[in-house]
């Protein structure tokens, strides 16, 4: 059953939708502590069958033009925080070093909540560990456009995932990236639904074939998706061959604190991890 | 402040809780009940309705957020007393089971067909990915949509009733 926070001030409507970011920031300062904007609310809407109340009060934020957009230039891109995964997944053109992105987007969840989740709200739904977006956004070193009351700042994926859990009134507006010679792959588990383990790769290789330049991040193992920043530094330098990348995965896999749920143990999604490095390696090989 | 829609081409309005989902207000409030509540987190697909031309979870949509929008529900999918290319094609093959993914899994599909005219059984589990059967009659629903003549494709006029 539906369960739903109890609202605190009496004369305001339980959701509104402003047209301004800072319409909505207002909002959200103003609002009191149950109050949470929503974007494609795939996340709010389904708390209470993981025993959360829906907010006192939500912000939706689907009227604010400014978050909308996706612009894919030859040299940098942007994509608006209330863009769809599947929207995302179909406006990005093919490109090597978008492949990682468009796969996360287009085979994230199932085809009815990609029309509704949302790249703001894959980035800010604290708890959701099996977010697509996040571990390929980190492979495209893309920088977070956030809004605070205080103004605005750009800030890098690492950054950005200490500070969603911060106190404090923010929206992300949008992220950007610049565009590379990296060749990029997205490799999880399960193939379909929501994934147990994702290893998102993007990756640059000198004259010889050898890796000069890599970002490897990891979803769905821990609480947070992060860069792999041991196996990055050992595989600098070395052959790109698949199962040697495993093996380095499964030497470098105690870097991780692996989280436990009902849809997988976190042994489990440590243990298939080595398989989705060598899989992504596989990918960059094949697709070239 | 109600909330203003369209539901299956005609006007409505809804004044309760903003944050209500869809799904509650068209089973509760507008006398809906083909649209089925089940897993209440967008996994199932058994709540599918068409917002805007699209088919979407109606358990993820708070009412507060469609103002003005367009929902079309299984009612609506079809004209009154007819059945839509997809409809059909379950009753022919006899599909149907225990009903209830039947009404998400139509409107998935009558989408799909749409947009897909000469559709694969591969791009049919794909599109249905979000459509669970607990019968787990799938092989016999991708049979009846591979039935489906190409000049039956549901118009699209039909879905954005």
């Amino acid at each position: 059953m539906m369960t739903w926070g109890t609202a605190r001030k009496s004369g305001i409507s339980p959701l509104t939708s402003p047209e301004t970011v800072d319409e909505a920031l207002e909002l959200l300062a103003g609002g009191g502590p149950d109050t949470r904007a929503i974007a494609g609310a795939t996340w709010i809407m389904r708390g209470p069958t993981r025993g959360e109340p829906v907010p006192a009060r939500l912000v939706a934020l689907n009227r604010i033009a400014e978050l909308r957009g996706v612009e894919i230039g030859a040299l940098s891109g942007r994509i608006g925080a209330m863009e769809s995964h599947d929207r995302i997944a179909r406006a990005l053109p093919e490109a090597a070093d978008l492949r990682a992105l468009a796969v996360a987007a287009g085979a994230s969840a199932n085809p009815g909540i990609r029309r509704l989740a949302t790249l703001g709200g894959n980035l800010c739904a604290v708890g959701f560990v099996a977010a697509d977006l996040i571990p390929a956004l980190m492979c495209l070193d893309a920088r977070v456009e956030v809004a605070t009351p205080e103004g605005r700042r750009n800030i890098d994926m690492t950054e950005f995932m200490a500070m969603r859990r911060a106190a404090g009134p923010f929206l992300v507006v949008a992220v950007r990236f610049g565009r590379s010679g990296f060749r990029t792959a997205h490799a999880r588990t399960p193939a379909r639904d929501y994934p147990v383990s994702i290893a998102s790769l993007s990756m640059a290789t000198d004259a010889e074939g050898r890796i000069a330049d890599l970002r490897l991040a990891v979803g769905a193992v821990e609480a947070d998706a992060k860069r792999w920043a041991g196996f990055e530094d050992r595989a600098r330098g070395q052959a790109p061959d698949p199962a040697g990348m495993a093996a380095l995965a499964t030497e470098f896999s105690a870097d991780f604190t692996p989280v436990s749920a009902l849809d997988a143990p976190g042994w489990y999604r440590l243990q298939v991890l080595p398989v989705l490095v060598r899989r992504a390696f596989e990918q960059i090989r094949r697709e070239g | 402040m109600a909330v203003e829609f369209t539901l299956n081409g005609e006007w409505r309005d809804f004044a309760g809780d903003p944050r209500t989902p869809l799904l509650d207000v068209l089973r509760d409030g507008c006398r809906m009940t083909g649209t089925k509540s089940v897993c209440r987190a967008g996994f199932c697909g058994a709540c599918t309705v068409m917002v805007g031309g699209e088919p979407v979870p109606s358990c993820q949509r708070p009412i507060g957020m469609l103002e003005g929008a367009e929902i079309v529900t299984i009612e609506g999918i079809a004209p009154p007393e007819e059945l839509n290319p997809v409809q059909r094609a379950f009753l022919e093959h006899d599909v149907v089971q225990c009903g209830m993914c039947f009404p998400g899994m139509v409107i998935t599909l009558t989408d799909f067909l749409r947009r897909n005219a000469a559709p694969t059984r591969s791009g049919i589990k794909e599109a249905l990915s979000g459509n669970m059967c607990r019968c787990t009659g799938y092989e016999r629903i991708i049979d009846a949509v591979m039935s489906i003549r190409e000049t039956e494709t549901p118009a699209a006029e039909a879905v954005s009733r």
